[in-house]
């Protein structure tokens, strides 16, 4: 069961979530996109913080907390699939 | 598409079959693809890096050559899409449609992508063949993706995308072989691909299309490794104590392995300029051979151990993984000064040599934090100025080693703390507003190649000769010739001093060589005084007079502007007309002891420290302001960078005279 969005800098260490919107400008957003944090992308936090580092996939992200902050995301239950 | 061959195309659903064998390979795909490890494997060392024209965006230009194959190999900088706004995506673009002007475009790509993130390295596949070119798709590290159970049809692959598709493990060479045959068959891909402009189609698409041909044995589930490694590399105390343990190890490395052959270089050219000083008559010319050329070479080539070990070991580094966690750690205290944690790559590099690390600033994605990053980079102290540290710390401590320690440290302080004031008024200035914030994907922890950072050693280095060589050989030329020209006319004093000592030489042949040694350092002196530099430097001596400087000083000042360790050298010719004894003690011991036109210690306390203020901080170095120039496309800059640089540098030493002058310390 997915919960209401919150900014990915609210989540924990281990967390999964589903990226549900982005509040950032759109060549911004597009580099995410290349980087493979799309829109409905899932990822695992490995540390929340400054930098926060998420995986998706098996592409490992560094993000700075000011854009991490500005990234929306249901959190998913450990128990639904992958 | 450009292309000096004719090519049969077999229509939709069936490859290439070339009338002659297509040429020019673009290496396109995602950063740390293992795209470099793959062209270095097929270059080896026939390869040069160079910019696109009118762009300070690199590429890679290397040949393979075997048998009937010849392949010209074009290594794209590593993008993450072909679309983005971003220099290096616009500039690839440009090249793969063949709109950039003298540079002839691609004839195939090798599309790379790497087979332990397939599904992320499609979205890119999926681009790439779109580019109109024929094209083999390369997975690279299938022995990194067999060892964690991750396997890939590449026959279902191949058919899936409509163009060959090959796995290669670039670092052991496996499948270099198969890579090559299909190299010379390349095929426009047929295969149903996505729309590249739809981002979330396309991420469907790759997900769909991994999941047709990727194996994926058991669930290895999360990385706990990496993910505790990761923690504490970004951690803000122990992230930070790493940080500062792996910069101290890698700076002592590079000092302690670099001064001996720093030390054979400079014995070497010294030995080829006495050689051609034996076999050149004594003239112009021979004084142009040696003091100019092989004197501007050698002050240029000396740097290279120190250049060459540290881009080996930021190389290892890279490779490691651990750069671009370090990336973040640092980031936390450059951000306060309005620069972006990419930057301290280029300010690593400084500390060997400006030039390089300037040019390495290519790395920072956003225009102005690049641009503020060149212009500060500068200011940390680099390897030229230690010559010059050794001697005025000298003349202050040279006989309390713990206080010289101390002053060498507060050198490098001084000039990271000008560095970070600068950058944060520039970023409130000229280049308002706040540094990016960092997204920096996190390569796997791996073991470092010896190949790539032996490869791109002998690259950069080899880049750094040709660039900086040409410029500082230049530059050393006019600056000797404005050294040694006007000549003039001996005063009638020294012309009958020389006649004596030499009359002197069939009876007393000793005494009379001493003499003679005497007339020409003598003789030397007047040349320097009355050359080009020595008259300025009488001309501007009231503007150095405020920081504790004389005419001779001022001639130091004014020649280290070649390179800064020239300061030592010219000093000694301009007190003892000597520019070959350079054994420290006694130039210092000379120094010490030479006087100013009035019969005043040349150089006291107060002007000791107000002098080496002004080399931490001032820009004497005019290779770099060309190399400014070049990387940031104008003069403004390099000419902002020297104006404010010098700027400082001249308050501040005028600052640290008056401020010692008033405590009684002269």
């Amino acid at each position: 069961m997915t919960k209401p969005p919150i900014p990915l800098t609210q989540l924990r260490d281990g967390d999964r979530a589903k990226v549900t919107a982005r509040d950032m400008c759109c060549e911004d957003c597009e580099y995410l996109n290349a980087m493979g944090l799309t829109d409905r992308c899932e990822l695992r936090v490995c540390r929340v913080g400054e930098p926060c580092i998420v995986q998706i996939a098996n592409t490992r992200l560094g993000l700075a907390s000011s854009i991490a902050e500005r990234i929306l995301v249901s959190r998913v239950d450990d128990s639904e699939p992958r | 598409m450009t292309s000096d061959h004719s090519v049969n195309v077999a229509g939709r659903g069936g490859a290439l079959a070339p009338a002659t064998a297509l040429r020019r390979f673009a290496l396109l795909g995602n950063p740390n693809t293992g795209k470099t490890t793959l062209f270095n494997r097929l270059c080896g060392m026939r390869s040069r890096t160079g910019n696109f024209p009118g762009s300070t965006v690199e590429a890679r230009f290397g040949h393979y050559t075997r048998q009937d194959d010849r392949f010209e190999l074009v290594d794209l900088p590593g993008l993450y899409g072909l679309n983005l706004e971003r220099p290096e995506s616009a500039i690839c673009r440009e090249y793969l449609s063949g709109h950039l002007g003298g540079t002839p475009a691609p004839e195939a790509l090798l599309v790379i992508a790497d087979a332990t993130n397939l599904e992320r390295n499609l979205i890119f596949v999926n681009q790439a063949l779109q580019q109109g070119l024929p094209a083999v798709v390369v997975l690279t590290m299938t022995d990194t993706a067999e060892r964690r159970g991750v396997s890939t049809d590449i026959p279902k692959l191949a058919s899936r995308l409509g163009c060959p598709v090959v796995g290669v493990c670039a670092r052991t060479g496996e499948g270099v072989e198969s890579l090559v045959e299909a190299m010379r068959a390349p095929a426009l891909a047929t295969g149903a691909l996505s729309d590249p402009r739809d981002a979330q189609r396309a991420a469907e698409w790759a997900g769909q299309v991994h999941e047709e041909v990727a194996q994926i044995e058991g669930d290895p589930g999360p990385d706990r490794l990496t993910d505790r490694l990761d923690r504490a590399f970004t951690h803000p105390i122990l992230g930070l104590a790493a940080f500062v343990a792996i910069m101290t190890g890698l700076f002592y490395a590079i000092f302690a392995l670099a001064s001996l052959p720093m030390d054979l270089i400079e014995l070497l050219f010294e030995r080829l300029g006495d050689l051609i000083s034996q076999v050149v008559p004594e003239g112009a010319v021979r004084d142009l051979m040696v003091d100019g050329v092989v004197g501007g070479i050698a002050g240029t080539l000396v740097f290279l151990p120190q250049i060459c070990l540290l881009f080996f070991l930021i190389t290892l580094l890279e490779d490691t993984g651990y750069l671009a966690r370090a990336a973040f750690v640092i980031d936390r205290l450059l951000r306060r000064a309005g620069l972006p944690g990419q930057s301290f790559i280029p300010f690593l590099s400084a500390h060997a040599c400006a030039i390089p690390a300037i040019m390495s600033a290519r790395l920072i994605p956003d225009h102005r934090d690049r641009l503020a990053t060149i212009l500060v980079t500068p200011f940390l102290s680099c390897s030229a100025r230690l010559p010059v540290y050794v001697l005025l710390i000298g003349v202050l401590f040279g006989d309390r080693p713990l206080m010289a320690g101390l002053a060498f440290t507060g050198c490098y302080v001084l000039g990271a703390l000008a560095a970070l004031v600068t950058a944060l008024i520039v970023r409130r200035t000229i280049l308002r507003g706040a540094s990016r914030p960092m997204v920096l994907e996190f390569p796997p922890y791996r073991t470092p190649s010896l190949r790539t950072a032996l490869l791109t050693t002998w690259d950069r280095a080899s880049l750094f000769v040709r660039k900086a060589g040409t410029v500082i050989v230049g530059i050393s030329i006019v600056l000797w010739w404005a050294g040694e020209y006007p000549r003039v006319e001996m005063p009638v004093a020294l012309v009958e001093q020389r006649a004596a000592a030499e009359a002197r030489l069939a009876t007393e042949p000793e005494a009379a060589a001493e003499a003679i040694v005497d007339v020409e350092r003598a003789e030397a002196k007047v040349r320097k005084r009355e050359s080009i530099i020595g008259r300025v430097g009488r001309a501007v001596e009231p503007v150095f007079g405020p920081i504790g400087a004389d005419w001779q000083l001022g001639v130091g000042v004014l020649s280290s502007l070649l390179a800064r360790e020239v300061f030592v050298t010219s000093l000694n010719v301009v007190i003892a007309g000597d520019a070959d004894d350079d054994d420290p003690e006694r130039v210092r011991a000379r120094i010490l002891g030479a006087t100013r036109d009035d019969g005043s210690p040349l150089l006291t306390t107060s002007s000791a420290w107000s002098l080496l203020v002004y080399f931490v901080l001032a820009m004497q170095c005019l290779p770099t302001l060309a190399v400014t120039r070049r990387e940031t496309g104008s003069w403004k800059w390099a000419i902002l960078q020297f104006g404010w640089m010098t700027g400082v540098a001249y308050v501040a030493a005028v600052i640290v005279r008056q401020v010692l002058l008033a405590a009684g310390v002269t």
